[in-house]
């Protein structure tokens, strides 16, 4: 067997790829977020890519907020206590403003946002509100999260009809969904749901759906959002059976989701774990409306707004019995 | 005669013993399996470890109550919070809600997280029914992300260096 020296390590050096730390790092799993194990960049991208991001300490940045919001100013820039221009000069975090993180240069010439990829990122308030990376965007205003391979056809897709959604929303039901923040994600099979921000996520799935569909659920993620009573997020041990439902109730849950098995049915009707009654009635008051709302559904789709307002409003009855 | 007997109620309390413990362990009927593919996979395994036919109702969203994953997703801050999500166990949205396992099969169900170091528990809640027996069951069981990752490194680790 050949000893192992520094020789042959040095040999080996010639032919095989060297790892820098970072990429070593983010190969066994990366940092943590915190100020001890930061993030590295490429986690920080990925992060951001997938909607994840939420803050944290990242390697060489320092922390780094989750919202951004960019304006489009050329040349200038504030920053959250003073005004001025930034030109010729590559930011320092350590330099301006006292605060260590929460802007990035993408290496260029000044605080441009510009064809030139080089640019700042600050409020429009002048505070600075988190970190962009490059080749994102600017310019125009508003969140950005870049993004990548089916979430980015998939964000794509989104922001090219965004605007007919909004159109539809306010112009059919008078409601503006312009303020809440949609992002295309690929995280998890729903087909939307609300981010620890406030936005909204729409997986893979919700673009394979009619556009009156997608309208639907829309609708319902923004009732969530505006209408949702504070709920306690505790769980209770408790056995339970739901009531005999309707017919037309009952002939849904037996044919569409139990696939016809008696025995399916009597597990759906089992539970044994209750929430908080408030989670329900969200739940209730966001079907309710999708029910009254939208009335040229088919009579599938109002067979499960049906079903699922029944399902709710009797968990949240017994639950009411034992969170009260 | 004596001896036949005691053959017997000796016979009769194995053959007692075996059938409680076919109805009674209940654990035993599911086993769930968490692993870490690095670099930031977490995969999911649930087997049904029965004779019989297993049925599980999963989760089309969270608030129905039937069988869910549920991440405890660390959010760093000025205050360190821990956030309870719910992933669904569903591979795809559109599949049956009711899982249908066979004696011995494997559902497998994969969750690709690009910062796996602030999802600390996965929480495994499963609502299963065996049709043959008439029997209707949950089980749950909670899982230290940091440990499973840990291993899932090492494991990594040692292959590349077994090269």
């Amino acid at each position: 067997m050949r000893k192992l020296t520094r020789k042959n390590l040095d040999e080996l050096a010639k032919v095989m790829p060297i790892l820098n730390e970072n990429i070593q790092r983010s190969f066994i799993g990366g940092g943590a977020g915190t100020q001890e194990d930061p993030y590295t960049e490429s986690e920080y991208d990925q992060m951001v890519a997938s909607g994840t991001w939420n803050g944290g300490y990242v390697d060489g940045w320092g922390y780094t907020f989750s919202d951004v919001t960019i304006t489009g100013s050329q040349g200038s820039s504030n920053n959250n206590d003073t005004s001025g221009n930034v030109s010729g000069s590559t930011y320092n975090p350590n330099e301006w403003g006292g605060i260590d993180s929460g802007f990035w240069n993408a290496g260029g010439d000044s605080g441009a946002v510009g064809d030139s990829g080089d640019w700042w990122v600050y409020g429009s308030s002048g505070d600075i509100s988190g970190q962009v990376v490059p080749n994102t965007g600017g310019g125009g205003g508003g969140n950005v999260s870049p993004i990548s391979g089916q979430q980015m056809i998939n964000q794509i897709i989104w922001e090219s009809s965004q605007s007919t959604f909004i159109n539809q929303a306010s112009i059919l039901y008078g409601i503006d969904l312009s303020k809440i923040i949609f992002k295309a994600s690929t995280d998890r099979a729903a087909y939307a749901w609300i981010g620890q921000n406030g936005e909204v996520f729409l997986g893979n799935n919700f673009f394979n759906l009619t556009s009156d569909k997608q309208l639907r659920i829309l609708l319902h993620e923004y009732f969530h959002i505006e209408e949702d009573k504070s709920y306690s997020t505790e769980e209770k041990n408790i056995q339970t059976t739901l009531p005999q439902p309707p017919l037309e109730i009952k002939n849904y849950i037996m044919n569409v989701i139990c696939e016809g098995d008696e025995f399916s049915y009597q597990q759906i009707m089992t539970h044994y774990t209750l929430r908080d009654p408030r989670y329900y009635s969200n739940e209730i008051n966001a079907y309710t409306k999708e029910r009254n709302m939208f009335t040229n559904i088919s009579s599938e789709e109002k067979a499960e707004l049906d079903y699922r307002i029944w399902y709710f409003t009797e968990l949240k009855k017994l639950a009411d019995q034992y969170y009260n | 005669m004596k001896i036949f007997k005691i053959h017997l109620s000796t016979f009769l309390l194995v053959v007692l013993y075996l059938i409680s413990l076919d109805i009674f362990s209940q654990n035993e009927d599911i086993k769930v399996n968490f692993s870490f593919r690095p670099p930031n996979e977490f995969v999911c395994q649930i087997q049904n470890t029965t004779k019989y036919q297993v049925n599980i109702l999963l989760n089309r969203e969270a608030a129905e109550g039937h069988s869910d994953l549920h991440f405890d997703y660390v959010n760093y801050g000025e205050k360190d919070t821990v956030k309870y999500i719910s992933y669904l166990l569903m591979n795809d949205i559109n599949q049956s809600q009711i899982l249908r396992l066979d004696s011995g099969e494997i559902y497998t169900v994969s969750y690709k997280e690009y910062f796996p170091k602030r999802f600390v528990r996965a929480n495994v809640y499963i609502k299963y029914g065996i049709k043959t027996l008439g029997r209707l069951e949950y089980y749950r069981k909670t899982f230290d992300l940091d440990e499973i990752r840990k291993k899932g490194n090492q494991k990594r680790c040692e292959k590349l260096f077994n090269k």
